[in-house]
């Protein structure tokens, strides 16, 4: 919050009137036939990039030329779109792999997996006004040191990324995943984090100036704040605090250019073309997580697709009665040795029932659970909500993510098959 | 199984793998046989001494209502300010640094400086003493920070030893480094679950502990695993109720469940077990690390019950 306003973006305080955008609950095929950027968020490991690739794929069958920017992949997951290596370039996904399937391809399939460290290197090239001072921060030795480890990079890397694949026309639509994240709304923050760490205005005004000073930096920097930094010095080490100093006042030139890319990407975000899907578990802690992002994202300004549910325990209705005072298994026993002559004298019936009896309990009782989750989050928000099943094996190949597809477009596709049918 | 013999225990793993239930079933388990225990928490918000119906502790050393345990929520800043303090001693020294928004920006910025003064925090409490000289906890044990942002943190003191090379925060950064890297007082126990993407990332993690790190392992702790709903000798006779429930008309004495649905929801949790199995088999062959399974839990809500069944396997 007070990053954003720090920024300029209104208080988004009381804006209730926003919700007005999201609630037209455009389905998730039309969002994918119109937009030009879906933004794939949620919680660790809830399947944000399985459900990415897999909504890529299904843009680009029906016809739309797609690239989905991937975030660590499973390495299996990566190897069947063909991505073998961490290139930070798209690669086109080779159409045949399709065909091999009797899969539809009308358009065309692009992936890329994101290179943290690389795409910071060329993002500092790239703001750097000249080459010399490009250099000057490639070369600094704490810049090397957290170019990929400072939590927040791989986020902020994933949107330089999307500022710089937007520039032109390359793509009809844009798929883009994110990285695992404590909220899902931490993606969007991580621009204005990450240059409000680089760029906060104290530091500004003092290795701004200190970097102006030019090699007497140390100097000004003294007689400027002269007490609390000598006695920061005392508390860390002068050579400590002179290398932040130099850390700092390298990246003093490329501020506004990393201001003003994570500007355009911002507009972007909130422009009419974008949309944002929520994946998540029926969890309650992905589920709380989920909610909360319901209750932030208007104040952020961006418009809601929907949500997917993935993972889901699923199970037809049906009750067992209290009855007799015979235990469950027992009756089930007696019923079916009566009906099924095969079982009759069956001594292993007794404990197979025993244990299927117990695991349909347990997965009765996470269905149950599951099912209370996602009734609670359909009547918290108006547009879509789309349930996956728990699948039995990880989902890591074209035929998975197809399969996937056919949960998150059961409707349109029982329509397709019903026009092709009549 | 995890034995509570170094004082320092450190719980790390991806993203909601069940560090916290370890840390916490651990915890439970030490407490019961009278060990001293102070479990730390860290990241964005503190979850466990609410489970234990305690407000946040919040940099207080918190006592859970459960004998010889208690908590503390190691927070960056404030363990930068007792850093400054302890360094500047006197309070007007140490009063401009602790207030001026500069220094809060740096913490902030400084790679590694927020996670460099938590971890000193810890290192001032595995050595706190009683008034009669004995340590004050026997065990304490770390809920880390998910993988990615956990490695962050403890690569910190060889992040902020090279850049400082000399000074106090270096002398800090070296005892730090030292705690986290001795056989005698440290182990690290990685968690995950069964699954191709964390099994993934625990092999990664454990040879950057291993070769970059130096935190002396402990155990991998494959938690929720699914039990095998069936025993192989059952196969006959349950291949015989498939036939039966697809072919013959059963007189179902026990309601409007079908058998059908049944078998589905038992098949599934056979997928997931058998996955399971072969995730592990994948980790056993690579990690070369000794592995401990904990069992899925199947309770609906999850409550402090659930976490004391996890640690009943630990026991
Ligand atoms: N519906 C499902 N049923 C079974 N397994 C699934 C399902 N969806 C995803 N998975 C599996 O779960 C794992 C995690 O999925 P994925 O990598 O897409 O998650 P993520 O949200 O991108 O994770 P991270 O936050 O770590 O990036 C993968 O191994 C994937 O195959
Ligand atoms: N053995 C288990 N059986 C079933 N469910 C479990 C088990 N262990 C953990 N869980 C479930 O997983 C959830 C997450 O566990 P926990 O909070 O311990 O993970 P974590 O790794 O600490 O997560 P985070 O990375 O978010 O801190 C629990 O709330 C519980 O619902
Ligand atoms: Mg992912
Ligand atoms: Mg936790």
């Amino acid at each position: 919050m007070n990053t954003l306003s720090k920024l300029g973006i209104k208080s988004p305080v009381g804006l209730t009137g926003r919700t007005g955008r999201g609630s037209k609950a455009t389905d998730l095929a039309t969002l994918l036939a119109t937009k030009r950027l879906i933004v794939v968020c949620g919680s660790g490991g809830v399947g944000k990039t399985t459900t990415s690739a897999a909504m890529a794929i299904a843009a680009a069958q029906a016809g739309r030329k797609v690239l989905v920017l991937t975030i660590d992949p499973a390495r299996r997951l990566a190897a069947s779109l063909g991505l073998s290596e961490l290139d930070n370039d798209p690669r086109r996904v080779d159409p045949a792999l399709f065909q091999a399937r009797d899969l539809p391809m009308k358009g065309e399939l692009w992936a890329m997996m994101l290179d943290t460290k690389r795409s910071f290197d060329d993002a500092v090239r790239r703001h750097a006004p000249r080459p010399e001072v490009a250099q000057r921060v490639l070369d600094n030795t704490i810049y090397q040191q957290i170019s990929d480890a400072l939590s927040g990079t791989q986020e902020y890397m994933a949107m330089e990324q999307l500022s710089e694949l937007t520039r032109d026309n390359t793509y009809d639509l844009l798929v883009v995943d994110t990285p695992p994240t404590q909220h899902a709304l931490d993606f969007l923050d991580s621009p204005d984090r990450m240059i409000g760490v680089l760029d906060s205005g104290v530091l500004k005004k003092v290795f701004g100036g200190a970097a102006k000073a030019g090699k007497s930096y140390f100097g000004w920097l003294r007689r400027s704040t002269k007490v609390v930094a000598s006695l920061f010095e005392r508390v860390t080490g002068g050579e400590f605090f002179t290398d932040m100093v130099e850390f700092f006042s390298a990246f003093d030139e490329l501020y506004e250019a990393m201001r003003n890319s994570s500007k355009r990407v911002k507009a972007l975000l909130k422009g009419k073309d974008a949309a944002f899907i929520l994946v998540t578990s029926p969890q309650p802690s992905h589920m709380q997580e989920a909610n909360y992002f319901l209750s932030r994202i208007d104040s952020y300004g961006v418009s809601l697709g929907g949500f997917i549910v993935n993972r889901v325990h699923s199970l037809a209705d049906g009750t067992i009665p209290a009855g007799d005072a015979a235990p469950v298994p027992d009756r089930m026993v007696r019923s079916l040795r009566a009906s099924v002559p095969a079982l009759q004298a069956n001594q292993q019936l007794e404990p197979l029932m025993q244990s299927l009896y117990s695991a349909w309990q347990r997965y009765a009782a996470m269905a149950q659970q599951d099912a209370t989750q996602i009734a609670q989050l359909e009547a918290r928000t108006r547009v879509w909500v789309k349930q996956v099943p728990y699948f039995e094996a990880d989902i890591h190949d074209l035929s998975g993510l197809d399969k996937l597809n056919g949960y998150l477009f059961s409707d349109s596709r029982s329509a397709a098959t019903e026009r092709a049918g009549s | 199984m995890i034995r509570f013999d170094r004082r320092l225990l450190i719980v790390s793993g991806k993203g909601g793998v069940g560090k916290s239930t370890l840390v916490t079933a651990l915890g439970l388990l030490a407490a019961e046989r009278g060990i001293e225990t102070l479990i730390c928490e860290m990241g964005e918000n503190e979850k466990i001494a609410p489970q234990f119906g305690r407000r946040a502790s919040s940099y207080c050393e918190t006592p859970l209502g459960v004998p010889h345990l208690s908590s503390i929520y190691l927070d960056p800043q404030e363990s930068f300010n007792d850093y400054v303090r302890s360094t500047l001693k006197f309070e007007t020294l140490w009063r401009p640094v602790v207030e001026s928004s500069l220094i809060k920006a740096f913490i902030q910025a400084g790679p590694g400086f927020k996670e460099l003064m938590t971890l000193n925090k810890l290192v001032e409490l595995e050595r706190a003493v009683k008034p009669n000289g004995t340590p004050k906890y026997d065990l304490i044990l770390l809920d880390a920070p998910a993988t990615g942002h956990g490695l962050t943190l403890f690569r910190s003191p060889m992040l902020v030893m090279r850049g400082a090379k000399a000074g106090p925060i270096f002398q800090k950064a070296r005892l730090i480094a030292e705690l986290l890297q001795d056989e005698q007082r440290t182990r690290m126990h990685i968690v995950t679950l069964a699954e191709e993407m964390p099994v993934s990332e625990t092999l990664d993690m454990v040879s950057a502990i291993r070769f970059d790190v130096h935190i002396p392992l402990g155990d991998i702790v494959v938690n929720a695993v699914v039990p095998a709903t069936f025993a192989p000798e059952q196969a006959e006779v349950l291949a015989g109720l498939r036939r039966a429930a697809q072919t013959v008309a059963i007189d179902q004495g026990w309601g409007d469940v079908r058998l059908l649905d049944m078998l589905a929801a038992a098949d599934q949790l056979e997928g997931r077990s058998r996955l399971n199995a072969e995730h592990i088999a994948r980790l056993k062959a690579k990690a070369n690390i000794d592995t401990v399974t904990l069992p899925f839990i199947f309770d609906v809500p999850w409550t402090l019950a659930s976490v004391r069944k996890v640690g009943g396997h630990l026991a």
